[in-house]
């Protein structure tokens, strides 16, 4: 009988291991259970608040004022700029085609970067709204360069945005010179790929690559990134593109929501 | 085991990995001085609390830290639980073993890590090795044995035994 008490005792670390992970496991597979969303949304307030207190104190408000009105306008030029070139291409491709269609407009709505998380592959991005502002998960995130990454979590007042150098992030591009289509994922090591492309397909180093508007979640013709190399691998069936992405996310401080298509 | 000292300790070294930390970013890489704290923990007060702080820790950083809720706290945990199989004289002021066991600890963490936050987007557990757990491992290795080069103290533990 003694050995029986003696038992769980001897191995008492095992146990409190096994518990841990078991708790572990358990939480990794309750994600999107609604309790531990609704925890990770009063924490996320919690955290945002702070973050965006340690934001404020590193700059002068009315330099940042200025700065920030200055930055969206810089901002709105710029999509502004951005948009006319890809109106000009799309031009001249329906003139080929005797074709004319209307251009589709978002709308937008601008956020600030308060907070980033880079750990090991996970790469993510605070924002300061949140529901309070109509948005909600899933909606794509972009900025002046091009396509950012889309809302991962949205609490009351803040947002979390998964980026498109995340490793689990995929989206659905578009060659925009040939109308080759691929599913753009990040790499290791800060690299992206188009994937899925058939082999010896018209894809050139300095295309351009947009998303495609097959994704319920990202519409057509935001720019994703500019291919800088192109493998024919013998024996596959698919090239390797490399791609060298729009945004410079690790720089970015102003982006847009797309709210809707106009 | 004095709780409450060790979480004032815990929310200055997290509030540190916020504010401090990601301004010692190279090319991507940025050291754990939560891990650190966590290995430390399971050397000084022994692997149950070791693996329970571990797994607490590890838990607040993943509601803070935007991810997976569960995956700090299952690799922290794990971590502190492995980190008591190296001897606890091997610590001291010998810097030389302490940044080896932190390194092998931060191997396994962060291989731990990346494999489960990347299971399914077919990443390679060659790059995860060398692209992400071993420079990461380094990196976070040498700020430990920085920390114990500047605080020679807080290794006193390990000669008492």
């Amino acid at each position: 009988m003694r050995k029986l008490k003696f038992f769980p005792y001897a191995f008492r670390e095992y146990l409190v291991l096994v518990v841990v992970i078991s708790l572990s496991v358990g939480m990794l597979n309750l994600n999107s259970n609604s309790q531990i969303r609704w925890l990770q949304s009063c924490v996320l307030s919690i955290f945002g608040t702070f973050q965006q207190v340690v934001c404020w104190f590193s700059e002068y408000s009315d330099l940042r004022k200025e700065n920030e009105q200055l930055r969206q306008e810089n901002i709105r030029l710029a999509y502004e700029n951005s948009m006319l070139k890809k109106a000009y291409l799309e031009n001249i491709r329906l003139r080929r085609m005797l074709k004319l269609q209307q251009k589709s407009k978002y709308k937008l709505l601008p956020a600030s970067v308060i907070g980033r998380n880079y750990k090991g592959f996970s790469h993510a991005v605070l924002l300061d709204i949140g529901r309070q502002n109509q948005v909600k998960k899933d909606l794509p995130v972009i900025c002046s360069s091009g396509v950012v990454g889309k809302l991962a979590f949205v609490g009351e007042k803040f947002s979390v945005v998964q980026l498109i150098d995340d490793i689990n992030f995929r989206i659905s591009g578009l060659v925009q010179r040939s109308r080759v289509v691929g599913v753009v994922k990040p790499g290791p090591g800060n690299e992206c790929y188009l994937d899925y492309v058939p082999i010896h397909s018209d894809v050139r180093t300095g295309d351009l690559v947009v998303t495609s508007g097959y994704s319920k979640i990202f519409p057509k013709g935001l720019e994703i990134g500019v291919v800088t190399e192109v493998h024919n691998p013998e024996n596959a069936l698919f090239e390797k593109i490399k791609l060298q992405l729009s945004a410079n996310l690790g720089k970015i401080e102003e982006v847009f929501i797309v709210l809707q298509n106009q | 085991m004095n709780i409450l000292k060790y979480g004032l300790i815990f929310i200055g070294l997290y509030l540190l990995q916020l504010t401090f930390i990601p301004l010692l970013v190279v090319y991507g890489i940025k050291p754990d001085i939560i891990l650190i704290y966590v290995v430390y923990l399971s050397f000084k007060e022994g692997r149950i609390w070791g693996t329970v702080s571990g797994f607490l820790m590890g838990l607040i950083e993943d509601f803070f830290g935007f991810g997976f809720i569960g995956l700090n706290a299952l690799t922290k945990s794990f971590t502190a639980f492995i980190a008591h199989a190296f001897p606890r004289q091997i610590l001291g002021k010998r810097l030389l073993q302490t940044g080896i066991v932190l390194f092998c600890c931060g191997c396994i963490h962060d291989f731990l890590f990346n494999l489960i936050y990347s299971f399914g987007a077919g990443v390679s557990v060659v790059d995860i090795v060398f692209k992400y757990a071993i420079p990461t491992a380094l990196y976070t290795s040498l700020l430990g044995v920085l920390i114990c080069a500047i605080f020679p103290k807080i290794l006193d533990f390990a000669d008492a035994v």
